[in-house]
């Protein structure tokens, strides 16, 4: 579904800033395939999402989704079969506006001069019901006065909400409580394995690293250092995800966000 | 006082344009087009030039044009050719006055003495009939419910919406599939569009359209605007909409009576400049001293954050 041909990536070339942020990665993800990705601030893990997802072009290499190059479609185009999630919840929906103005608008339903149909209504009510959050008797109150883990469960039904062929998730639980984490996990994890989405998550979290999908990916200044799957994931726990990465970084600190588990 | 108090609701109405044209710019798309003066004059001018050549119908959809043509060289400025949204709208500003000048066939005044135009023709129409008086406010309250009304329907739709989250939330939009820059530059030429038809029938309404007709124009209509917001805190965009059109007419109201309290007329942009203060760092003040309700001085708020920078370097020592 997603092939990435070495790409590489440098921002500020040529300047005393100069930082190598992805360096010739390769990575194929086969249809329906869950990977999750881990490594320390930095490693690129984020910028790997912002390069599939178009925030920038990179230097060499290519990128293919589901059969077409997309290395130099535009990011808003890209949009159209790629959902992402990020970190902050207040990212993935406009606050001003109602529940079902930001699921209307991430629906694309009855075109640019559609309005909002009382079969829409319905719809929204029957997607945001099985949330369990009782934001489907609050549909017309405005996003912001939700909490973080409701805006984060919204921002996720509307990124898949046409089943997007790859959803980009970037630590898209890590600012919220214990609690609604895991909710939302939960819910990624429905939504994704129910529509058999192609899914890239970044978490720091390396127990769900483990637990989630079927495919873990460690990364390191900017390189894909470790590649797991199958019965060698099976057997792997946080403290041989710590040993992989220390015996890759020649022991390099191992950063208090990684060992928190 | 009658007639008084309709002149006031005509001008009002005429000028409410221009704040439904910030309502989209500035509240729903968060832009502060400084162009706005100009697109005023461009209209007033574009219009203008249409009457006298005998168009006074003509002169609307012109001006119109014109104006669009101001809001989209503005968005090209900010989205395409990486000029600050401020600047972008000062250089458009600076130089519509040129153009103005060279639509008006390089006179600064044009005089529509004698001329149809919309305002003269449907009073015509009247005449006769109990409405005659009323002419001029009933094709002003034309413009303004035909404007407010396709600015609601359209804020409805799947563009309008996608053109408030541009303006609510640009990170959302820029990482969806919607297209930001193609949005920002309908959404200038459409409130382009609108703050010159509003300098078109202002000019159709006194008869003459000068150069200066849409200076200060900006603030005037900003002060419009945060007047209508303070009667309609809340609601939809439908709310938001009268909101703008009240708050254009009660401000021609206060500048009215400020007249009648012998207020010399120079001083209507001072007057402007000053509600736009008050409008914005009023809430700012009220805001400062609901934290400070929390009873907590500034030797208070000192302490915390310097126990707060503890903690911190505490934590990083500790890392």
């Amino acid at each position: 579904m997603l092939k990435l041909n070495h790409i590489s990536k440098t921002f500020n070339a040529g300047t005393v800033n100069e930082k190598k942020a992805l360096s010739d990665i390769s990575l194929h993800l086969k249809k329906g395939e869950f990977v999750t990705v881990i490594g320390s601030n930095g490693a690129g893990k984020s910028t790997l999402l912002n390069a599939i997802s178009g925030s920038f072009g990179i230097d060499s290499g290519s990128i293919e989704l589901d059969g077409k190059d997309i290395t130099h479609t535009k990011d808003f185009v890209r949009a159209a079969s790629i959902g992402r999630l990020f970190q902050n919840p207040m990212q993935g929906t406009a606050p001003a506006m109602s529940i079902e103005d930001n699921l209307f608008l991430a629906s694309g339903r009855s075109g640019w001069l559609g309005r909002i149909s009382e079969r829409d209504r319905k719809d929204f009510r029957e997607m945001l019901a099985v949330l369990g959050m009782g934001l489907e008797d609050r549909m017309k109150s405005p996003v912001g006065l939700l909490s973080g883990g409701q805006r984060q469960a919204l921002s996720l039904l509307m990124a898949t909400y046409h089943t997007p062929k790859l959803l980009l998730l970037d630590e898209h639980t890590a600012a919220l409580d214990p609690a609604a984490a895991e909710k939302i996990l939960e819910l990624t994890e429905k939504i994704v394995s129910e529509n058999r989405i192609t899914c890239l998550m970044i978490t720091h979290d390396m127990d769900s690293a483990l637990h989630l999908g079927s495919r873990t990916i460690m990364m390191n200044g900017g390189k894909i250092i470790h590649d797991l799957s199958g019965a060698e994931r099976e057997k792997a726990t946080t403290g041989t995800l710590i040993s992989l990465f220390k015996e890759e970084t020649c022991g390099a600190v191992v950063s208090d966000r990684m060992l928190l588990s | 006082m009658t007639s008084l108090f309709q002149t006031t609701l005509e001008l009002g109405l005429i000028s409410s344009l221009t704040v439904l044209a910030l309502y989209l710019s500035y509240s729903m798309l968060n832009i502060c087009d400084l162009s706005t003066d100009g697109a005023f004059t461009m209209g007033a001018a574009a219009g203008a030039v249409m009457v006298i050549a005998g168009h006074p119908f003509l002169a609307v959809p012109s001006a119109m044009l014109a104006g669009a043509l101001s809001g989209l060289l503005t968005a090209l400025l900010q989205t395409k050719m990486g000029m600050d949204s401020l600047l972008s709208g000062i250089v458009v500003n600076t130089g519509a006055y040129s153009i103005n000048i060279a639509i008006m066939g390089g006179s600064s005044l044009l005089n529509m003495n004698g001329r149809t135009t919309v305002f003269s023709f449907i009073t015509d129409a009247l005449a006769g009939s109990s409405l005659e008086a009323a002419g001029k406010l009933i094709t002003a309250a034309f413009f303004v419910l035909a404007v407010g009304t396709s600015l609601a329907f359209f804020l409805r739709t799947r563009l309008g919406l996608a053109l408030r989250a541009a303006g609510d939330n640009p990170d959302m939009v820029r990482s969806s599939s919607i297209n930001i820059t193609a949005i920002t530059i309908l959404g200038l030429c459409i409130s382009g569009s609108f703050t010159a038809l509003s300098g078109c029938l202002l000019a159709c309404y006194s008869k003459s359209a000068n150069i200066n007709i849409g200076t200060g124009m900006l603030t005037v209509a900003l002060a419009s605007l945060l007047i209508g917001r303070m009667f309609f805190k809340k609601g939809g965009t439908a709310l938001g909409i009268a909101g703008a059109v009240a708050g254009s007419v009660l401000f021609r109201l206060f500048y009215t009576l400020a007249l009648r309290l012998n207020m010399p007329a120079y001083m209507l942009k001072l007057a402007s400049s000053v509600i736009v203060i008050i409008a914005i760092a009023g809430p700012h003040f009220l805001e400062k001293a609901k934290k400070r309700g929390s009873r907590l001085t500034a030797a208070a708020l000192f302490k915390r954050k310097e126990s707060h920078h503890a903690e911190i370097k505490s934590y990083i020592k500790n890392f």
